[in-house]
């Protein structure tokens, strides 16, 4: 059956008008997706995640202006899991309940893996589009700029950004980390647009007289978006490890806040007294976020793969 | 071959000009970050002495200006001083603590390649038998968990144990700065178990994610190469799959492998603050993670030139190899 609708999509390409073309490769991508356990588990792990940052005011109605901060329980010790605080408290000195933590630290990672990859790609698109496609020394000179970042020592620098920018908080820290990630992406649509850019369409799109932007939207953009978008999925779990790192050795976000690496870095002091529950379950969720992330990007790129697509 | 020797010296040319700006970029940020003048005075200093200070650390002249005097001082080795760190010298704490981030990725991966080449070109071999899925499964696992979750665990079930030790007291004297080398030296057998002590919890944690990540991609590397032509020819013509799979397909899949490995060792001395934070270990990461959250200037230029350095000489050193490797690159001279 899907021999069938891989050759259809062959031979009726050149007749076929660019949307429903791109529509049944979309609708294709989504059979390759139904088809592979692995990816399922992966997307509903991912949903899973979103709902949970969706509801989280209904889940931990928050009770003070700002929602990112863990309400408060003075005790001397953290507190093990109980009925009040499902997965325990951190004790001192923020004496925040973990479950609260937790799930509104899932919708904070998830603004924060939106917001920085949204920057990122964008910026990424536009640069890496204007180097590809206008080549040349503009090309050359603009590349020389993107591999100077990969030179530098992404955690030392990124301690210094976040410093120069002065007040911690969640958009220091998406800028801090944009700074230093769009990069990847200039490079990548770089690539693709090099790729693309001799195709005979694009010649074709030249000859009848369009304007270079209606070239680059139209014609060259939506035939290598797919490749960026599976760098933006893959990042998307990376994206949290790293910020969570960073608010594990103590930059970027203050003390208190619901962000799984600040109340992991609490967990430390307490480990090898055995309040292992700060650290274990917000461990866990990073573990998950990250494991879904990572399943989608893994099915996407074998999906998106021409050799691994011509083999089904 | 002169061909290669223009190319050679071109890069290096490019390599040079790539770390002084990366280098005069950060020390703009990092002057941004802070006036560096306040790590020497109190509120109470009186404005006189400010402003002798400010002349004697040529701070009051303008930036480039201010760079080119720290040029000087690195030509003649001298990183000035830390003031983060009791205003010891920055190029002493590097000697101190650079050997200590050395060992630990050193001995990280001595352990991780031969284990992940093994085990990567297996699970590729026998793709989807039972041992190709568990490969897979804990190189998924590896590279979930953050370092610090995993370095969490090791530290909570392990430190009860005494298999891991956080403050420990070296008695032997230091000849190389690498703790185990330096007991070895000193026959030391006791010291020789404490530093191994020491090294074994990040030791364990940055196994387990070197390794997850190196046989994911060393797996994925064979199986692309396996599905090549040549793969074929090669059984067509009688070798043995042995052969052909170890042999052939093992080479070609090192290529990518390499690069990234350039490329993952200069990243691993910054990468180890985490493990180093997690473990109390001393070295290069937390010193420089220190200097950073302090805003402690000379310090943050220090490390960003040795990273950079390390980084663009490894690339360097990495596309000069391939040219000996690899007849077909050639250096975009064809293009």
């Amino acid at each position: 059956m899907s021999q069938q609708t891989e050759q259809q999509d062959i031979s009726e390409e050149t007749t076929m008008d660019d949307w429903a073309y791109r529509k049944q490769s979309l609708s294709f991508i989504w059979y390759r997706i139904r088809k592979s356990p692995l990816s399922l588990l992966g997307l509903s792990v991912i949903f899973f995640f979103i709902i949970l940052g969706l509801m989280a005011p209904l889940i931990c109605p928050p009770n003070s202006p700002d929602p990112y901060r863990m309400p408060k329980t003075f005790s001397r010790l953290p507190l093990p899991p109980s009925k009040e605080h499902p997965f325990g408290t951190t004790g001192p000195v923020t004496y925040g309940d973990i479950f609260y933590g937790v799930i509104w630290g899932t919708r904070y990672s998830l603004m924060l893996a939106f917001s920085i990859t949204g920057i990122c790609f964008t910026t990424g698109v536009i640069y890496g589009g204007i180097s590809g496609f206008y080549g040349g020394k503009l090309d050359e000179l603009m590349m020389r700029i993107v591999e100077l970042f990969y030179c530098l020592p992404n955690l030392l620098v990124m301690m210094v950004i976040l410093i120069a920018l002065g007040k911690r908080g969640f958009w220091t820290m998406v800028i801090a980390y944009a700074i230093l990630a769009w990069p990847g992406y200039a490079r990548v649509v770089r690539g693709e647009i090099l790729r693309v850019k001799n195709e005979l369409y694009v010649e074709a799109a030249k000859s009848i007289g369009l304007s270079d932007i209606q070239i680059i939207l139209g014609h060259i953009l939506p035939n290598c978006i797919y490749t960026v978008g599976l760098m933006a999925a893959m990042r998307m779990g990376t994206i949290v490890l790293s910020t969570s790192s960073l608010a594990f050795l103590g930059v970027g976000f203050s003390p208190g806040t619901a962000e799984w690496g600040i109340i992991m870095s609490e967990g430390r002091n307490w480990l090898l007294q055995g309040s292992w529950w700060i650290t274990v379950y917000p461990g866990i969720f990073i573990a998950f976020y990250v494991l879904g992330w990572t399943l989608v990007g893994d099915a996407l790129r074998d999906i998106l793969d021409p050799k691994e697509r011509r083999k089904v | 071959m002169k061909v290669l020797h223009k190319y050679i010296l071109k890069r290096l040319v490019g390599s040079f000009v790539t770390i002084s700006i990366i280098i005069f970029v950060v020390f703009t940020i990092s002057r941004m970050a802070g006036d560096p003048i306040e790590a020497y005075v109190t509120p109470e200093t009186p404005p006189e002495i400010v402003e002798l200070i400010r002349k004697k650390y040529h701070l009051d002249q303008p930036i480039p200006i201010q760079f080119i005097y720290w040029l000087q001082g690195v030509a003649e080795g001298d990183l000035g001083r830390a003031f983060s760190r009791g205003e010891q010298p920055v190029t002493e704490m590097i000697a101190r603590y650079l050997p200590y981030s050395l060992e630990l990725n050193i001995y990280s991966l001595i352990l991780t390649l031969p284990l992940s080449f093994w085990i990567g070109t297996k699970a590729a071999i026998k793709k989807d038998s039972l041992f190709d899925h568990l490969t897979r499964l804990f190189a998924i696992l590896g590279r979930c968990l953050p370092g610090f979750f995993t370095g969490l665990l090791i530290l909570a079930y392990l430190y009860p144990t005494g298999w891991i030790v956080v403050d420990p007291r070296f008695t032997f004297p230091r000849v190389t700065g690498l703790p185990t080398i330096d007991a070895l030296l000193d026959r030391d057998w006791a010291g020789l178990l404490e530093a191994i002590k020491y090294l074994s919890g990040p030791l364990i944690t940055s196994f387990i994610g070197g390794f997850a990540s190196n046989t994911r991609i060393l797996r994925s590397n064979i199986l692309e190469e396996l599905s090549k032509d040549y793969i074929n020819t090669g059984k067509a013509k009688g070798l043995s799959n042995d052969y052909v799979e170890k042999k052939y397909a093992r080479r070609n899949a090192m290529i990518p492998f390499i690069t990234l490995l350039g490329m993952r060792f200069a990243g691993m001395l910054s990468g180890s603050a985490i493990l180093e934070a997690v473990f109390n270990r001393v070295g290069v990461g937390s010193i420089s993670a220190a200097a950073a959250s302090a805003g402690d200037h000379n310090t943050i230029q220090a490390f960003t030139m040795i990273y950079a350095t390390m980084l663009v000489l490894a690339n360097l050193i990495i596309d000069i190899t391939y040219g000996f490797i690899d007849p077909r690159i050639r250096y975009g001279e064809e293009k």
